[in-house]
């Protein structure tokens, strides 16, 4: 009788325990996510944080969080698997009654791109398994990773000059219509640039120094073909975010001088299928934003052929200057950047690869070279 | 990967398990035998052999789990027969060779577990071998009397199997569910293991308390009941001490003449005496009876209180390479039970109010208790101001607070009667505060 009755007692134990986790575990549970910051920087270290609330009088043994992200955001590295371009993140907890825990995760961004969290699977279960519920909550969280910048004067080499050149902006003459700030007088500046404000701040004759403007005004265009036959995927990715790191540069350079930058790609969008990619050229510090947003959104799929897409667009090519990132060079491309040339549109060109044919190109257009080991 | 001392410990405890549903079988052979069990020596013998074969085998194949290794593994079992043959020959023949059975069995378990984790080694199969195994121990001890004096070891094996089994399936769960499509790459936290195993000691002990509650009962009975033949006995005493010896007709046998007695003749000292007594008793209950029962109270606030702080896994700031955890107790439960009785008092009083300085009383007096509740620290001595502050300080909601306070302050400090339109303002703003209070 006592053998029954102990077999009972276990028995009804081991229910009620099940019944409980099966019925109340998600009562009153709260799930949030977030991360530091809604925009970063290839290399950048953010932070992503869990915040699990029970708030309820029934202790839960544990609750494990599934988290699918990119593998490219690096955390968790002891509890998570990469399978593909996803990183699987399991993240456990155990709360008592009324118990809040905030995780706060050190992630690395380790590659540009948007990365979405669009829900958080919580799994929980009774203390032998016998219930286990889960329940998907809604994080809709998205996180901008922005291309990373590289110093183009130390990776870029001319082939025509091993210094290398620099873009800079300066004309003979400076613009009487733009002030960058004030200098010294220096008895060589004509009386009505005299900045009496300036001279009355300082205790010395002060004057308005202009700055140098032009027109001028530049065009990236970054093919994200590698081989110069088409296949609908980029075969070199990692050739090509380099490619987009020097784009990003280019455009922060842009931002800096002033200068109008468009960007021009045969990339897409993954929302955007069957298009490609042209903005127009403007500056200030939105647009440069907003350029650094789509290098960040830019998917390794292609829709058209480079030389048909640079055919397409070279007609609507207005700005001054062309500066073109390709990995290869071809006869058909180089006859298209020649008659680029020959509308007074000055056309340079970053090779990614240090394999390339320019027999036909003319020699006015440089080329230059990214230097081998610093394509990584 | 798991925790490899953990891991270990698991396989220890797999193997325990294993040998507590087959080792009463060979108990109970030598008791019809020779009746007696052998000892703690035959325990620990066949626990060592378990052991032996498991670290043998560890050692010898440690490098290689070849043919011949095995064999040299499965082939040193002649150590733990020669250890019971040393050490129990002298008991006889038949002993000797259940010991020496025992010994193999056991170092055989303990090989065979080297290569398996410890779901494998106390597999589900043998949960239900060794439930059935126990069970039919316990009848047969049970119903054959001369094995009866082995019931008790059975019932401490029994409950020591559930206990381990318990541990071992609730781990395997976890590690079950921490696997992500069959890739064993997260850790189990630690403290999501001992969270674990707290609950399983927690289960354990309610199902003891449970299969024994006819003895806890009986035993609470018996204890009230020697309480009050004690209290009874002091009263007596005290009693006697007022009423001393050869003061009433007295039964000359030196014992206390108590004044109710069977003996006592005197009548009317008597019932004086029985009322003046019942008065005091009367009285002293009426003082004493609302403060034990106040004590009574506090006593299971405090364990409750306990016993929160027990399920609390913690309450601090823990970091690692990978993450940081902060853990947050987020209500207060003794001062919510306690505020929960105050709040139902307070509004059964505002649904009877009818003065309208009144129902704005009880409707400020109700917020403060309920921001109690929500667990911002609310003194005594605080003024209306500083509860105002705290509580826009640390809700997010509080900033309706201010206006409240200020049409209580008019009627509390100012003596104002309030109009019907600021009573109604008020009711909208309590309204208000007590709705988003709830959220």
């Amino acid at each position: 009788m006592e053998a029954v009755a102990l077999l009972v007692i276990v028995l009804l134990a081991v229910w009620l325990q099940g019944f409980l986790s099966n019925r109340f575990a998600f009562n009153k549970l709260n799930y949030k996510c977030h991360f530091s910051t809604a925009e970063a920087t290839e290399g950048d270290n953010i932070t992503f944080t869990e915040i699990l609330h029970n708030n309820k009088p029934l202790p839960l043994l544990w609750v494990k969080a599934e988290i699918r992200t990119s593998k490219w955001l690096s955390f968790a590295d002891t509890r998570s698997f990469i399978a593909q371009e996803i990183r699987h993140v399991t993240s456990g907890f155990h709360l008592g009654l009324y118990q809040r825990t905030t995780r706060i995760w050190k992630v690395k961004c380790l590659k540009r791109g948007v990365f979405n969290i669009d829900n958080v699977i919580l799994v929980t279960s009774d203390l032998f398994g016998v219930h286990t519920k889960s329940m998907p909550f809604p994080a809709g969280i998205k996180l901008t990773v922005l291309p990373g910048l590289v110093d183009l004067e130390d990776i870029l080499r001319s082939t025509r000059n091993l210094q290398g050149d620099i873009i800079v902006k300066r004309w003979i003459l400076d613009d009487p219509f733009i002030i960058a700030g004030a200098k010294e007088y220096n008895y060589t500046e004509p009386m009505n640039r005299i900045h009496w404000q300036a001279t009355a701040r300082h205790g010395q004759l002060m004057v308005r120094k202009n700055d140098f403007t032009s027109n001028q005004s530049i065009r990236v265009v970054l093919n994200i073909q590698t081989v110069e036959y088409y296949h609908p995927y980029t075969i070199d990715r990692d050739l090509i975010e380099y490619g987009i790191r020097i784009a990003a540069t280019l455009f922060d350079r842009g931002l800096k001088l002033g200068i109008p930058i468009g960007f021009a790609s045969n990339g897409s969008f993954s929302e955007n299928d069957g298009s490609f990619i042209y903005t127009t050229a403007a500056n200030g510090s939105i647009h440069a934003s907003q350029l650094l947003y789509t290098l960040a959104r830019l998917e390794f799929r292609i829709n058209t052929g480079f030389d048909e897409f640079f055919g397409d667009i070279s007609q609507r090519i207005e700005e001054s200057e062309v500066i073109i990132i390709t990995s290869y060079l071809e006869d058909s491309l180089n006859e298209m950047f020649n008659s680029l040339l020959d509308r007074g549109i000055a056309v340079k060109i970053i090779l990614l690869n240090e394999v390339y044919n320019k027999t036909n190109l003319y020699d006015e257009i440089p080329v230059y070279t990214v230097k081998a080991g610093d394509k990584k | 990967m798991k925790d490899r001392n953990i891991g270990k410990l698991l396989n220890i405890a797999s193997l325990l398990n294993k040998f507590l549903f087959l080792f009463p079988a060979f108990v109970a052979v030598k008791y019809y035998l020779y009746e007696t069990t052998g000892g703690i020596g035959a325990i620990l013998l066949q626990l060592f052999s378990m052991f032996l074969g498991l670290t043998l085998t560890t050692v010898i194949c440690r490098k290689e789990y070849y043919f011949t290794t095995k064999l040299l593994s499965y082939s040193a079992v002649i150590i733990p027969i020669l250890l019971s043959v040393l050490t129990f020959s002298q008991r006889g023949v038949i002993w000797t060779l259940i010991e020496m059975l025992a010994s193999g069995t056991f170092y055989f378990i303990g090989v065979s577990a080297y290569t398996k984790s410890y779901g494998e080694i106390f597999d589900s199969q043998n949960l239900y071998v060794g439930s059935f195994l126990l069970i039919l121990y316990l009848i047969i001890v049970s119903n054959f009397s001369v094995l009866l004096p082995l019931k008790n070891m059975v019932y401490i094996f029994i409950l020591l199997f559930i206990l381990i089994s318990m541990l071992i399936k609730s781990e395997e769960n976890i590690d079950q569910v921490f696997m992500l499509r069959g890739v064993e790459i997260p850790e189990v936290q630690k403290v999501i293991r001992k969270y674990n195993a707290k609950a399983i000691f927690s289960l354990f002990a309610g199902i003891l308390i449970l299969f024994n509650i006819r003895y806890i009962v009986s035993a609470v009975l018996k204890f009230i009941f020697i309480l009050y033949l004690r209290i009874t006995v002091l009263i007596l005493y005290l009693m006697s001490l007022i009423y001393p010896e050869g003061s009433g007709q007295g039964n000359g046998a030196g014992k206390p003449d108590l004044p109710y007695g069977p003996e006592s003749t005197n009548n009317f000292l008597d019932n004086i005496f029985k009322f003046i007594s019942v008065v005091i008793i009367l009285y002293l209950a009426y003082k004493i009876v609302p403060k034990v029962i106040k004590a009574i109270f506090k006593l299971v606030a405090h364990i409750k209180a306990w016993l929160f702080r027990v399920v609390k896994v913690r309450d601090d700031k823990y970091d690692d390479d990978e993450c940081v955890d902060i853990v947050e107790f987020t209500k207060q439960v003794e001062v919510k039970k306690l505020g929960k009785k105050k709040k139902n008092s307070l509004y059964s009083a505002l649904r009877k109010a009818t003065s309208p300085a009144e129902k704005i009383r009880l409707m400020y007096a109700i917020i403060v208790n309920d921001v109690r509740l929500k667990g911002i620290k609310i003194a005594d001595s605080d003024t209306t101001g500083q509860i105002a502050g705290k509580i826009t300080d640390s809700w997010k909601y509080g900033e309706d607070i201010r206006e409240i306070t200020s049409i209580y302050d008019s009627v509390r400090y100012g003596e104002e009667i309030p109009q019907d339109s600021t009573v109604k303002f008020m009711e909208q703003g309590f309204k208000g505060f007590t709705d988003k209070m709830g959220k």
